[in-house]
């Protein structure tokens, strides 16, 4: 049997409980506080925008291209000749390790997926690519990649379905390969959705810094994501999917009978409105000429990416950590010949069990991104803002930053 | 402002770092054997109801009284999941307990529409 196509994310099983209301408050409330404190009483000369440049980031590692190589081929085969239906191995691991499993991964490890990609790995074997990647391209090619994705696991027609999966993944194979050979590695620089996915979220990360294993303020290497057209649509969709997601789960949507079409386009609306907000909150500030209002978008965008990764590790993590589970067991069985290596697959529940620890956990990731978030705004504003409008020119993204996460409270409250 | 939200905030860790305020609902409800029955009624390729959240104790028995006018797939999107097919002019009672809280949806499948979320606690 396949899921319903209304199951969320293509995979069964429960949902998490909505988290209290006290819960929500409290957040809220540290949110607001702590937003306008930073205002007010943080630093006011920047101290992470005279960065050095990034460094070059090392020669990929051969031993970490060869593990790729081998998990992806474990993967596809599980994917392709594994069954076809819901117990299909290939289907957990899209849907969990590659798409929810590789925010942690770049948080603790940087950007290893350009380690571990297989794409990159076949393309470095055949050359450095015949063109040049179009710069006004920019990561455009990411954004309609990640719009596919969201699409396939949100709003299409039936997202467990092991054929639409293995479609998807055909066409994102060829279209990254044929990429890859045709403009290099910089295609999956701003290409690959899940490379750019993985390569911005790495620049969060404590532990790695340009590819180099270094403990340090994350706050510091934050401001380094290379900024290119398309960049806040990338962070958008991430933003605007996953309240989608959790919108789409609420008994006011469910209560209506809605077409495939109605589906998609209001989860383009929601990715449409984060971006749009951002941009015209970035803009409003006085004393910048036109070329430089501009480009402001853009330059503040790395201040969006603990917000996302907040709100991403409170939606998704008793999927990754429980769902995975079973994900994995099915994984070792990739011809569903009934293997179990390890004995009985049971899904341990240890989070969902502690209904109040995981309501504080996930109040506590959107609120700590949200303090990152602003704080990372903050010191970008004092940078790039004139001095008279140091304070006033950052008030909207501030509200906006507010609001985006009262709004990601709400809906865990609500739904 | 600043002062209730920091009282609040020690409230909040006290609780989750506990992990152990759970419902007294845990203990009694195992003596009484409560019972949560869904009427669902499928008529003219619609659903009643549609997108309805149901609360519900962990381990108590959930009943779906079920009638139909058509040939579907009931799906409880619980783990272990359950399915049961209805045919015409059937009126049948199926009979679950779920043991995790969360929500577990249960949805009609030709029709694609949630009917009830079962919210678990």
């Amino acid at each position: 049997m396949i899921a319903a196509g209304l199951q969320a994310h293509g995979l069964g099983g429960s949902t998490d409980l909505p988290i209290p209301f006290l819960y929500a408050m409290v957040g809220a409330s540290w949110a607001l506080t702590i937003s306008f404190a930073v205002l007010a009483l943080a630093w006011k000369e920047p101290k992470y925008a005279s960065e050095p440049e990034p460094l070059e980031l090392p020669p990929r590692r051969p031993w970490l291209a060869v593990v790729g190589l081998l998990l992806t081929g474990w993967v596809l085969v599980a994917l392709y000749a594994g069954p076809s239906d819901a117990s299909n191995g290939g289907l957990g691991a899209f849907y969990i390790f590659v798409w929810v499993g590789l925010v942690p991964l770049a948080l603790v490890a940087g950007h290893v997926w350009r380690d571990l990609s297989p794409w990159r790995t076949i393309q470095s074997l055949l050359g450095r690519g015949l063109w040049t990647y179009p710069r006004r391209l920019g990561y455009w090619p990411a954004v309609v990649g990640l719009l596919a994705f969201v699409w396939l696991e949100l709003a299409s027609p039936d997202p467990g379905s092991v054929h639409s999966v293995r479609v998807w993944v055909a066409v994102y194979a060829i279209v990254t390969l044929a990429g890859g050979i045709a403009f290099g590695p910089r295609w999956f620089d701003r290409a690959d959705p899940f490379d750019v996915y993985s390569a911005i979220i790495a620049k969060l990360s404590p532990f790695v810094r340009d590819g180099r294993w270094v403990v340090h303020n994350p706050l510091r290497s934050l401001p380094t994501v290379p900024v290119d057209s398309g960049l806040v649509a990338v962070l958008a969709v991430l933003l605007g999917s996953t309240a989608y997601d959790s919108f789409s789960a609420s008994s006011f949507w469910q209560a209506r009978t809605l077409s495939g079409w109605q589906h998609s386009l209001t989860l383009l609306g929601f990715c449409a409105v984060v971006a749009v907000l951002f941009v015209a909150a970035a803009r409003a500030t006085g004393g910048v000429t036109g070329a430089e209002r501009r480009r402001l978008p853009g330059r503040l965008a790395h201040s969006l990416v603990p917000i996302v990764v907040g709100y991403i590790f409170a939606h998704y993590l008793t999927y990754l950590l429980e769902k995975g589970q079973a994900a994995f067991f099915a994984l070792l069985d990739p011809l569903g010949r009934g293997w179990t290596p390890l004995g009985d697959p049971a899904t341990h529940y240890f989070l969902s069990e502690h209904t109040s620890t995981l309501a504080a956990l996930k109040v506590t990731f959107v609120v700590a991104g949200h303090v990152l978030a602003v704080i990372a705004a903050h010191d970008k504003a004092l940078a790039l803002l004139p001095k008279a409008h140091r304070l006033s020119g950052q008030l909207a993204m501030l509200l906006l930053m507010v609001a985006y996460t009262f709004t990601g409270l709400f809906l865990l409250f609500s739904v | 402002m600043k002062i209730a939200a920091t009282l609040l905030a020690c409230a909040l860790v006290l609780t989750g770092c506990g992990g152990s305020s759970e419902s007294p609902g845990e203990t009694d409800g195992g003596l009484k054997a409560a019972e949560v029955t869904v009427d669902i009624a499928i008529k003219d390729g619609k659903v009643t109801p549609q997108g309805k959240r149901v609360d519900v104790k962990t381990g108590e028995k959930v009943t779906l009284h079920i009638t139909s006018d058509a040939d579907e797939e009931i799906h409880v999107h619980s783990d272990p999941e359950h399915e049961y097919e209805v045919g015409q002019g059937d009126d049948v009672t199926k009979t679950f307990t779920l043991k995790t809280p969360g929500q577990v949806a249960v949805e009609a499948h030709h029709l694609d529409v949630t009917i009830v979320q079962l919210v678990v606690e």
